[in-house]
């Protein structure tokens, strides 16, 4: 039986209009759908920011380490002197794959190495591509969120030895090639350039890696003492290595934070105003950004192109959350917001939190 | 299917019905549809070139690379995907069908189809070699070099997304504060990749260079976005090393390696080492711009050939930009080429048609607006527009080629209304127009012998503004129709130089020496290396005379020069103390150097060379604890050859403290003959020399005397010959305090002995910057030709080029917002 594959949107396609080009059937290619999936045909290959998920600083030895930095005022142009910038957990150069329901995995060019896998699903990209067709930033860290159940997480150095010697920290990722769609990474250790694919394994949540070395005469060997490994026996620069669950945990995607409102109040405003996404363009402290600052915003005057100057009240507010096309102030491009379809005590919240900020 | 979904759909329908036949948006030039795409397909066009077999490469954000078969109907193009799995894939180059180079968040890419199947199997990492935060900001455009290699523009991220504990470095603290910052090595710089892989750097100071692109001369150019340091969106003719402005990206630069926070850098260091863009679009035209693109289709676009359309990725814009070569950099007047009329918002890339009657608009906004996606395309019917097809500026105005000849009977008084601003340079967000000037309305006046061509001319045109130029309504072509094109907008960083009796050109003669000639024989050549710091040397008079001291840049030297002070060499820049470093003389351990960090500005001109550098101060350790820009011009004034030195000393890297010493600043030692006294132990007998200052001095007593100016003269081999320095009154402390010696040391100094009529100490904060100006003049008159009382008043009365409005930053706030407290002074 075929998984729930990405293609299906384009077997729709035909069906719903003539306006809409076609697409050589059997061509898949990414939807709105925030969940794609591939399969064991057809695997998917995705290039986004992920999640670090906690893995040692050993398994991330040749990243850099990211620092927390005090926050940017955009009103007076000044870092601010409360409060800084936490960092994210994420990997930001890997390669993501997922082979349908059985496996997924994350292989980083930073480390070459498989970092992690795990089954039942792939990725939700809602925090990278947004709300399906509306594509408003939803999270502001971009990455991909697991869906599934992770089975393998990398442990400890790199497990790989050439002729007995673990691999230096110089090393570079030089491509991959497509095999059958499936992925075959290459890299350059010294004057060896070792290729690995990765494909479930013959049990549930298992993977075997095949490596071989563009050296023949080069003797692999695989030590990792903290997960369960079936090691083929090195042989003419080629070794596999069957990885058995060494992790459990549960991943569900992204979950966007539902705020329940029993009474609107400003406290409940504020989070709408960062779940919903208003803070990507309006700031709080009169600082310039895509749209204008709701800092002192009600009950002062405005200009608009094209539309007499006005008190922003209530009327207006909600108008401008609920119909923001209906007027433009100067200075900012016309239809740059999205009309929010959002429920009459979000917005009676999201006015209250205006009316706070004076 | 809901009701409203499918009501939406039938608008649809209708609207694309009304496309196809007969565009909806036509004006009688350009035709604007829109392209099909699958329906499920988030059109989200990061990149878009054609192949040499007619077929349309697309890349998509999410990641796929599409391949498709372009008709006339834009509903029927077929798609088919290439390859995918990129990360936000916003470069493309199409090397041949089947082989592409992508610009990707976390790396530059080459993807080829290697058995013909259509479909790309092979993924070759051609660069890595820059870092990523993982901060959503971090898109990649690339251009092709023509060679096999890539131009590629990683750009910043925004403080309006997170970075990662474990990014791909390496990491700077340095680089992570403020708006749009460089946190990983690389962002906000411009970077070469050879064929080979080998990597670059080629130009930094970027905020978001979301578009790069080469022209057809081969010469490259980038835009950038408005925010912060960017008073606008502008765009740049890119040179190696420069710098466009933004200072986060001069973490990854060894220059500037000892500096705290490159927010804090002084404000006048990074007006002059910046670049000027060739355009400023204002907000009003332009909110972001992105990849440009070259007319090259010969005319099957339009009358645009060689000039540049720039798309707005917030609006609903395409703009055209005219650059032109004005006092050897591109500036140039800007227009509307397309607002609206059927053109969506998100305009990201673009791309000419092969046949190039057509240039195809990739859209995309998703993460920075509301969505905005797909492709359009505008073609050209072939009936003329009326517009300006060029914009030129003139030595006294403005000239304008129209597409069609004007009615000459339209060109009443209310032609051309004018006026000059300029943005300032902040490191808040945006700028607003500054020092706003209306010129009276001027008459438009149609050359004789060409009636597309009408010019104005203005009383004062002021370099470093922007010109507002609007084409009034009385102004019509020969078919009465009215000028649709305002406002043009026009760039003017340099004033056309009139001609001018002497030829005064500068070049580089090898990696360590510039030559300044005038009228083909040499005047002096600037010597990078090879000494504690650079020098002048030689430096001729008319009559080729060298008039500075040849020992010890030569061996041997002159005869009859005295080989005492070998630190004297030629005409040279430093001080005996400075937080404690001795810069002037040599070899002792508390000496430091002075290195030639860079060569921001090399002009030639009709009557007069220009070279502006940055310099390094180092201490004895060779930690750089200061740093200048200078900025020479040479040529003749009054029958005599003149030196000008603009020196902007920078306290960047903590407070400078110029301590009170005789020994400083800018200084010269003469030629032998131009010696006060004699020295018969180095073959001087006889003296020829004479000095005199402004205050009425002579001889050995110019010494310590406060003076606007100080005059050497004398027969030099057998000639009349002389020196002046000239102090500039603006400089701190004028008059100046003049170490001027018998024996022919001549010097400015600001931080002479306070017991000898001298200034004494003087401290920089950090920050600020202490600008020097003099003008050095070397003759070949006889004293009652050389009239230097009257050099000096035409020194101080030339116009003064107006500089960049510079924000300073609020370093008197106490620890303003958190920022690491500004260094100390450096013991």
């Amino acid at each position: 039986m075929k998984c729930v594959i990405y293609t299906s949107a384009a077997l729709v396609v035909g069906f719903l209009s003539s306006l809409s080009a076609e697409m050589t059937p059997d061509v898949d290619f990414l939807s709105y759908t925030n969940r794609p999936m591939g399969t064991m045909d057809k695997p998917l290959v995705l290039r986004c920011f992920v999640q670090n998920l906690g893995l040692s600083t050993n398994v991330t030895a040749r990243h850099a380490t990211g620092h927390s930095s005090p926050k940017y005022n955009p009103r007076d142009g000044l870092l601010s002197s409360s409060g800084s910038y936490k960092t994210m957990s994420a990997i930001p150069a890997a390669i993501s794959v997922n082979l349908g329901k059985t496996v997924s995995y994350v292989w980083d060019t930073t480390e070459c190495r498989l970092l992690y896998a795990w089954s039942g699903g792939f990725l939700d990209m809602t925090p990278h591509w947004g709300e399906p067709k509306r594509g408003r930033r939803t999270d502001g860290g971009y990455t991909g969120r697991l869906v599934g159940q992770l089975f393998y997480k990398a442990v400890g150095v790199d497990p790989l030895r050439i002729n007995g010697k673990a691999l230096p920290h110089k090393i570079r990722y030089a491509g991959h090639s497509r095999v059958e769609g499936h992925p075959v990474f290459r890299y350059e250790v010294g004057e060896s350039v070792i290729s690995v694919g990765i494909r479930p394994g013959p049990s549930p949540q298992t993977v075997e890696l095949s490596y071989f070395s563009s050296r023949t005469s080069d003797v692999l060997t695989y030590i990792d003492p903290k997960t369960p490994t079936e090691v083929s026996p090195s042989k003419k620069g080629r070794m596999t290595v069957l990885l058995r669950p060494n992790s459990a945990t549960q991943y569900t995607g992204f979950k966007k934070q539902v705020i329940k409102i029993d009474e609107p109040s400003a406290e409940i405003g504020e989070k709408l105003y960062t779940s919903f996404g208003c803070i990507a363009c309006h700031t709080t402290d009169g600082g310039k950004n895509h749209g204008p600052s709701f800092k002192g915003l009600f009950g002062s005057t405005r200009d608009f192109k094209g539309a007499p100057r006005l008190v922003a009240d209530e009327a207006y507010i909600r108008e401008s959350i609920t119909n923001p096309t209906a007027k433009t102030a100067p200075g900012y491009p016309e239809a740059m917001m999205p009309p929010y379809q959002i429920d009459s005590k979000q917005v009676d919240a999201l006015l209250l939190y205006i009316q706070s900020l004076k | 299917m809901s009701f409203i979904k499918h009501r939406i759909r039938v608008l649809v329908a209708l609207v694309a019905v009304c496309l196809l036949p007969c565009s909806l948006f036509a004006d009688e030039s350009y035709v604007v549809d829109r392209v099909s795409f699958p329906k499920e397909l988030p059109p989200e066009v990061g990149g878009v070139e054609f192949a040499s077999d007619g077929s349309l490469y697309v890349a998509l954000r999410r990641g796929d690379i599409l391949v498709g078969t372009v008709d006339a109907d834009p509903n029927k193009f077929k798609w088919r995907r290439f390859a995918n799995g990129f990360h936000n894939a916003c470069g493309i180059h199409v090397v041949k069908p089947g082989h592409i180079v992508i610009g990707q968040m976390a790396e530059l890419t080459e993807v080829i189809d290697t058995d013909g199947d259509g479909v790309a199997d092979e993924y070759t990492n051609l660069s890595t070699d820059f870092g990523l935060t993982g901060n959503y900001h971090e898109t990649m455009d690339i251009a092709s070099d023509g060679k096999g290699g890539y131009y590629i523009a990683p750009g910043t991220a925004s403080h309006n997304g997170p970075t990662a504990q474990t990014p791909r470095g390496p990491y700077s603290k340095k680089g992570r504060f403020g708006r749009n910052y460089s946190a990983c090595l690389y962002r906000g710089w411009v970077l070469h990749v050879d064929k080979d892989g080998a990597l670059t750097p080629v130009s930094s100071g970027y905020r978001m260079q979301n578009g790069i692109e080469l022209s057809p001369k081969g010469e490259l150019w980038t835009v950038d976005n408005q925010g912060d340091w960017r008073a606008v969106s502008p765009v740049y003719h890119v040179t190696q090393d420069s710098f466009m402005g933004h200072p986060s990206s001069l973490v990854w630069d060894e220059r500037f390696k000892g500096i705290e926070n490159p927010l804090y850098m002084p404000r006048v260091l990074l007006d002059d080492l910046w670049n000027k863009p060739a355009f400023h679009v204002p907000h009003s035209m332009v909110h972001s711009c992105a990849e440009p693109v070259f007319d090259t289709t010969g005319g099957k676009f339009g009358p645009y050939t060689g000039q540049m359309f720039v798309p707005d990725q917030s609006g609903e814009t395409i703009i055209r930009c005219m650059p032109e070569m004005v006092d050897g950099a591109y500036q140039g007047a800007a227009v509307f080429f397309r607002k609206g009329k059927g053109l969506n918002r998100g305009n990201n890339r673009l791309a000419f048609s092969p046949d190039g009657d057509t240039m195809y608009v990739g859209q995309t906004g998703r993460g920075w607006g509301n969505l905005s996606e797909g492709l359009q395309r505008i073609r050209y019917t072939g009936e003329m527009p009326f517009h300006v097809q060029h914009v030129s500026l003139t030595t006294s105005g403005f000239r304008f080629t129209f597409t069609k000849p004007l009615n000459p009977d339209s060109l009443d008084l209310g032609a051309v209304t004018v006026e000059r601003y300029r943005y300032k340079y902040s490191y808040k967000y945006g700028s607003k127009e500054q020092d706003k000037v209306a010129y009276p309305i001027q008459k438009l006046v149609i050359d004789p012998n060409n009636p597309r061509v009408a010019s104005i001319a203005l009383d004062g045109i002021v370099p470093n503004y922007i010109y507002r130029l609007d084409i009034g309504a009385s102004v019509k072509s020969v078919e009465n129709e009215t000028f649709p094109g305002n406002p043009i907008i026009y760039t003017l960083n340099r004033l056309r130089r009139p001609n001018a009796d002497h030829a005064v050109t500068i070049k580089a003669v090898g990696e360590d020496r510039f030559r300044v000639e005038i009228d083909g024989d040499l005047f002096t050549e600037y010597l990078l290396s090879g000494f504690s710091k650079p020098i002048l040397y030689p430096i001729m008079n008319a009559s080729k005379v060298g008039l500075t001291r040849d020992w010890p840049i030569t061996e041997a030297g002159r005869k009859g020069e005295s080989k005492d002070h070998p630190h004297h060499k030629s005409l040279f820049i430093g001080h005996e103390g400075i937080n404690g470093v001795d810069s002037w003389h040599e070899g002792s351990p508390k000496c430091g150097l002075v290195t030639h960090g860079r060569t921001i500005d090399i002009r030639s001109g009709k009557d007069r060379a220009i070279l502006q550098t940055f310099n390094l101060w180092h201490d004895p350790k060779g930690e750089v604890m200061a740093t200048d820009t200078r900025r020479m011009t040479f040529g003749v004034v009054d029958g005599a050859r003149y030196i000008d030195l603009e020196l902007n000393m920078h306290a960047s890297h903590g407070a400078l403290t110029f301590e009170e010493k005789k020994d400083g600043f800018v200084g010269l030692r003469t030629h032998p003959h131009l010696r006060l006294t004699a020295k018969p132990k180095s073959g001087v007998k006889k003296v020829f020399g004479h000095a005199a200052n402004s205050v009425g001095d002579s001889g050995k007593s110019v010494w310590g005397q406060p003076a606007d100016w100080v005059h050497y003269w004398g027969a030099v081999e057998g000639a009349n010959a002389g020196i002046a320095i000239l102090s500039h009154p603006s400089n701190p402390r004028s008059p100046s305090w003049w170490h001027a010696r018998d024996y022919g040391l001549v010097s400015a100094n600001p931080f002479g002995p306070k017991n000898a009529k001298g200034d004494g100490e003087m401290v920089l904060k950090m920050g600020d910057t202490l600008t020097l100006k003099y003008r050095f003049i070397f003759h070949d008159q006889g004293v009652d030709v050389a009239d230097i009382a009257s050099q000096y008043e035409g020194y101080v009365n030339e116009a003064i080029v107006p500089r960049t409005v510079v924000q300073p930053i609020p370093l008197s706030v106490k620890n303003p917002g958190g920022l690491p407290a500004a260094p100390s002074v450096k013991k």
